[in-house]
């Protein structure tokens, strides 16, 4: 066997095996065989099983399922396609090895192939689950297939691109100005149907099928954009940018490579703590974990903090009663509302953990010029979602209550984490309070999710495990988020 | 023979390395020493090919390094193994990848036993301590022969064990016939293992030769050496 394919096989099979073994994987396991007495169910049961009418029955599906097949999607990603990759390793154990550069790049596709699979996965689970027939479930996989696999694909080239930061930026900031106007006339134009899904987003073409084809064209390219200025790759590139200034600063002995190692290693931990809501959970949830991590800032004012919080609680109630009677409307408006809060207090997220950051030159500049691309990386993340969705012929309501729900579950989560910073300052290190109201947290956000099994039999399915991993990851993840935001706050500080 | 020649490099219009030349024969082991910053990784990064230099030439019997298949071994000072190979299969994956010979095994079998590492060969290498990480793929050069090794600060993070077994297997590469650059901020290791040193500081050669060359008219221990002529560099 060759010693690529070997690599690739047995790190492939190592990884499985591994999560099969590990207690914590259990989740996932009865995840599958959960998703597998759904399938058997749909095909011996053609029918909808439920007493409710098929308005209700298309929420409680597309809501179940937005939530189960990210949540999974998510879950199976974070054990496999990250550690399985390494690059350094790569540098050392195949170098000067007799291997073709074609070789290598296959590798590197096959990398990006897996990272796809982690939501081919979940698109796959999705498929079972929505609403209505095989045709219309097949057209909402196909898009999201193609959606996902053009943002993987142009990441690719995007990231090649990128590396020119300053062009980049520049092309950021027009595009944002642009992008600006077209998500801010349409709102002010009147009437405006909510389900006029191309009217919002390009208003300015018609319907017609000569300009889908014009606008697919678009989308593409838009995507391209997107990928390169959206947020998650962005933070990667400051990471890189901030890495290669602080190595240039050991070379001129103003810095030791010890801090570089350590700044390596830190924002390694900062990646993690972002890694479960990259991929399309990113690009759906985004908006209000970013926005979460800017209130994390307001941490050490307990009252601002807490206000923080009510006004999330409000944006929720107000979102959830807004968008019940004009979901279209409530969403942009909420989204629209949270890239201006954003873009006016919002520093991405490396920007607050990283120590290295903290008061080095260029900060500020670096910082303004940060914003541009970030903002239009959601703005188009959106607009090209609903865009796509309506291109394959996915119902409005399909995608827009999906996505409500994840917004609205994000803020929960948000809420109770933001009081939970504010209750308990030092739960990240032993504060067992603070530890078992997480867990609770945890406990009470999984809890709205079973809430569906009153309402529908099947939501069992779904809900159970999805529910647990949730309470898991929450309790897992804002514990290490949080012990590693004090932390940092110490060493910046001296707290 | 690895001959260097004018090797520069400059990051961002800063020169870290000016230009540098310097011959490491077969069977021979050159100590790059100075301070942080010096070049040191910078030298081996350009030698293994990670890092494309600016300038400058470097070859291996005369045809340059970089276009002879598995030539080179590096050894950096952040080991770096795959998380999800054990440590058996960190070796077969060498043997596969440089298409070693069927005696191999038997090789690795020795290798893994001196290494002490036969109680960790099902380990993946996710759960390896990064002396072991080191020791792994220490065990792979070992196995894959190479002719020309670059060890950056071999070291850092091993038990006395693990690093008396480091210096045996450096001099048995050396008695088998391989160049080796070492660089190391262990003085005493490069005192004990190098047959010639080079003494960097930020990018400059501030002195080359053997260690009989450079004991000439300086005090008796390399550490005074080594802040005379760094101390002139600053």
């Amino acid at each position: 066997m060759n010693g690529l394919v070997f690599l690739e096989v047995r790190s492939l099979r190592n990884g499985i095996v591994r999560m099969f073994r590990e207690p914590r994987r259990l989740v996932m396991v009865l995840a599958f065989v959960m998703m597998v007495a759904v399938m058997v169910v749909r095909a011996t049961h053609p029918q909808e099983i439920s007493p409710f009418p098929p308005m209700v029955r298309t929420i409680l599906w597309t809501v179940l399922g937005s939530a189960a097949a990210i949540g999974l999607c998510v879950r199976i990603a974070v054990p496999t396609a990250p550690a399985y990759f390494s690059e350094p390793a790569d540098a050392v154990l195949l170098l000067g090895a007799p291997v073709q550069p074609w070789e290598l790049m296959l590798r590197r596709h096959w990398v990006q192939l897996l990272n796809f699979w982690r939501t081919a996965l979940g698109l796959v689970y999705f498929i079972l689950i929505v609403p209505g027939s095989f045709g219309e479930a097949l057209r909402v996989v196909l898009f999201a297939l193609l959606y996902v696999l053009m943002l993987d694909f142009v990441a690719i080239f995007g990231d090649r691109l990128r590396r020119h930061h300053v062009p980049v930026v520049a092309v950021g900031w027009a595009f944002s100005l642009v992008m600006a106007g077209i998500a801010v006339v349409p709102l002010l134009r009147t009437p405006l149907s909510p389900t006029d899904l191309f009217g919002r987003t390009f208003w300015f073409l018609t319907n017609s099928w000569g300009h889908v084809a014009v606008e697919a064209g678009i989308v593409v390219a838009l995507m391209a954009m997107n990928v390169m200025l959206s947020p998650r790759l962005a933070v990667l590139n400051w990471e890189r940018l901030m890495l290669a200034a602080l190595r240039r600063q050991a070379v001129r002995g103003e810095r030791t490579m010890a801090d570089v190692v350590r700044a390596r290693t830190a924002l390694r931990v900062a990646h993690r703590t972002f890694r479960p809501w990259t991929g399309l959970a990113f690009h759906l949830s985004g908006p209000w974990v970013l926005f979460e991590a800017k209130l994390r800032m307001w941490r050490r004012g307990g009252a601002a903090l807490r206000g923080a919080g009510v006004l999330a609680l409000l944006a929720l109630g107000a979102g959830y009663f807004v968008g019940h009677h004009a979901p279209g409307h409530a969403i942009s408006a909420l989204e629209f509302v949270s890239y201006i809060m954003i873009l006016v207090v919002g520093t991405p997220p490396s920007m607050i953990t990283n120590p290295m950051v903290v008061g080095a030159p260029r900060a500020v500049p670096l910082l303004m010029a940060e914003q541009g691309p970030s903002f239009i990386g959601w703005v188009t993340a959106y607009g090209l979602f609903w865009t796509t969705a309506a291109v394959f012929g996915v119902s409005f309501h399909t995608v827009i209550l999906g996505y409500a729900w994840i917004v609205a579950l994000t803020l929960v989560m948000t809420a109770w984490k933001l009081c939970i910073w504010s209750w308990f300052p030092d739960v990240g290190t032993r504060n067992l309070a603070g530890r078992l109201a997480l867990i609770l947290g945890g406990f009470a956000v999984g809890g709205i999710a079973l809430l569906w099994l009153l309402w529908f039999p099947w939501g069992a399915i779904i809900t159970v495990p999805w529910a647990v991993a949730e309470m898991w990851v929450l309790y897992r993840i804002t514990l290490r988020r949080l012990t590693w935001a004090i932390g940092l706050a110490r060493v910046n500080h001296g707290e | 023979m690895l001959v260097v020649s004018n090797l520069t490099k400059s990051y961002g219009g800063e020169m870290v390395l000016e230009p540098l030349s310097f011959q490491v024969p077969r069977g021979a082991i050159l100590g790059l020493v100075g301070p942080n910053g010096a070049g040191k990784t910078t030298t081996l990064s350009c030698l293994a090919g990670l890092i494309r230099p600016d300038g400058g030439r470097a070859t291996w019997d005369g045809a340059p390094i970089i276009d002879q298949a598995g030539l080179v071994s590096l050894l950096p000072e952040s080991p770096e193994v795959y998380p999800l190979l054990t440590v058996d299969e960190h070796l077969e994956l060498t043997a596969r990848l440089f298409r070693l010979g069927p005696g191999w095994r038997e090789d690795a079998e020795r290798l893994v036993a001196a290494m002490d590492l036969t109680s960790h060969r099902k380990k993946l290498g996710a759960a390896l301590s990064k002396g072991l990480r080191q020791r792994v793929l220490m065990a792979s050069i070992a196995l894959r022969r190479a002719r020309l090794l670059l060890v950056d600060e071999p070291m850092i993070g091993l038990d006395p064990a693990g690093q008396r077994e480091i210096k045996r297997l450096l001099a048995e590469f050396r008695d088998r016939g391989s160049a080796i650059v070492l660089s190391s901020h262990q003085l005493d290791l490069i005192e004990e293992l190098a047959d010639t040193v080079l003494i960097l500081s930020k990018g400059r050669v501030m002195a080359q030769g053997t260690l009989a060359e450079l004991k000439t008219g300086a005090p008796d221990e390399l550490e005074d050496w080594f802040f005379r002529y760094t101390e002139e560099g600053q």
